[in-house]
């Protein structure tokens, strides 16, 4: 190839531009480039090496959609299925569906700012007024939502209050539990233990997912969120500072 | 019902007639899988998990309107899609954090003499090294299975930059999967915006 053209007329591209010939093979040239291009590239071993190893990054990717892939985390799990317990709970009890998603990520910036919301996501009403409402300093407290964080002392302290729950709200509050280890006046996970072992649970069974303090149906408590060795079922439990139960069942299924 | 032996067709049927479990059972059958959908194009798993409560709980209420002529996976699949583009958009509408480079102990390495869940895990792991702008398209066009027409739709852009786009991000996997046996030998291995020698003389159809 001394004159450059390989004898088609055509000017030799060697050595490739991979961009180039990545951009022939997505089809993105002009229809009368591409067809000159391809001529060269099919006799050109280096040219074709490319465009095989462009094939090869395709089939790679189109493997992917089959292969095995890592489950979804167990505490995003529990989380997906409290939401869809409570949308559930929604949808049947003849109340009225339709509230807008509960986006967790926009709630949990709005708790880290110490603004005491009420998650209004039951009522046409609430929804009318976006998801959240606001709780005037010394208003009543609206508990109709998932969960309400009580006005306290905390705020501003950096120390998230206890989120007031109510019994029927449990499923849908744990969901917000993942990842979170708060463990209020029960101080640390060797108290924790202590209390799943009254409660007679085997803290080296039950791992812990999600602890933090509550309030629930107005007593303080520790609300733990724990395995329960099924992968879409866990553990609620609410106790007291002195291990004294307020709560103990399962969601999920 | 028995959910077990049910169809997902059935299912989304049973739950538009009230069946209190049976969204849950079509939750659990398709959640891992969608799980990985959202995860590949999201890259952040609080992220993937969010789009993909919105997604389902969408799906949920828009359960009655299904139209059994489609498939349930498809139409799951889309819904996801969705919520996770939606979340891109809203991405790129503010500052950018940044991510890992690479996830927890995903270290991308050679791919000799590797199983085909290493392989998986080495392809996953290149994908998330893309930047945004080149990932979403070869997720949705690649991995996903969606034409280049209907991820232009979906993306809000032309056709021919979503081509450009799959062919800037499978250039540069073809050599973080080693793919290119010389790699080196063209210094036109794309990164972002690397100046080609021949660019001149092409018409690009991007942006048509």
């Amino acid at each position: 190839m001394t004159d450059g053209t390989r004898g088609t007329g055509i000017p030799d591209r060697s050595p490739w531009s991979v961009d180039l010939l990545a951009d022939l093979h997505a089809g993105v040239l002009d229809p009368r480039e591409s067809a000159q291009l391809w001529a060269q590239v099919n006799t050109d071993p280096q040219a074709r090496a490319i465009i095989d190893a462009l094939d090869s990054v395709k089939d790679d990717l189109e493997q992917l959609r089959d292969a095995p892939a890592p489950p979804m985390p167990a505490h995003f799990a529990a989380r997906l299925d409290a939401a869809l317990d409570a949308e559930a709970r929604r949808a049947f009890s003849g109340q009225q569906a339709g509230a807008p998603v509960i986006d967790l990520a926009e709630a949990r910036r709005k708790r880290s700012r110490r603004m005491a919301w009420g998650v209004g996501a039951l009522t046409a009403a609430a929804a009318a007024v976006a998801v959240t409402v606001a709780v005037l300093p010394g208003a009543k407290q609206t508990t109709d939502g998932v969960a309400a964080p009580v006005p306290s002392a905390a705020e501003g302290t950096g120390v998230e209050p206890p989120l007031a729950v109510k019994t029927e709200d449990i499923g849908t509050v744990a969901g917000q539990l993942g990842g979170k280890k708060d463990y209020g006046p029960l101080k640390d996970q060797a108290g924790l233990d202590k209390c799943l072992e009254r409660s007679g649970l085997d803290p080296a069974k039950a791992q812990t997912i999600g602890v933090r303090p509550v309030t629930l149906d107005g007593k303080p408590g520790v609300m733990a969120m724990l395995t329960t060795g099924e992968a879409t079922k866990f553990r609620i439990l609410v106790v007291q500072a002195d291990c004294t139960e307020l709560f103990n069942g399962t969601i999920g299924r | 019902m028995t959910a077990a032996a049910s169809s997902d067709a059935d299912l989304i049927a049973a739950h538009a007639a009230g069946d209190p479990r049976a969204f849950s059972e079509l939750v659990h059958r398709h959640r891992d899988r969608l799980w990985a959908v959202a995860l590949r194009t999201l890259r952040d798993p609080e992220e993937a998990a969010d789009a993909l409560q919105e997604a389902f709980i969408s799906a949920f209420r828009a359960a009655g309107s299904f139209r059994a002529e489609s498939q349930v996976t498809t139409w799951l699949h889309r819904i996801v899609v969705n919520a996770c583009l939606d979340r891109v958009r809203r991405r790129q509408a503010r500052p950018t954090v940044p991510l890992p480079e690479t996830g927890p102990g995903e270290p991308v390495s050679p791919r000799d003499a590797m199983s085909d869940r290493e392989t998986s895990l080495v392809v996953r792991t290149a994908l998330a090294e893309l930047s945004e702008e080149q990932r979403v398209p070869i997720v949705l066009v690649d991995v996903e299975g969606y034409s280049v027409a209907e991820t232009a739709k979906m993306l809000g852009i032309a056709e021919g930059t979503v081509k450009s786009r799959c062919a800037r991000g499978r250039a540069k996997l073809a050599k973080v999967l080693g793919h290119l046996r010389n790699p080196s030998a063209d210094a036109n291995v794309p990164g972002d915006a690397i100046e080609r020698r021949d660019a001149p003389t092409r018409r690009h159809l991007e942006g048509r």
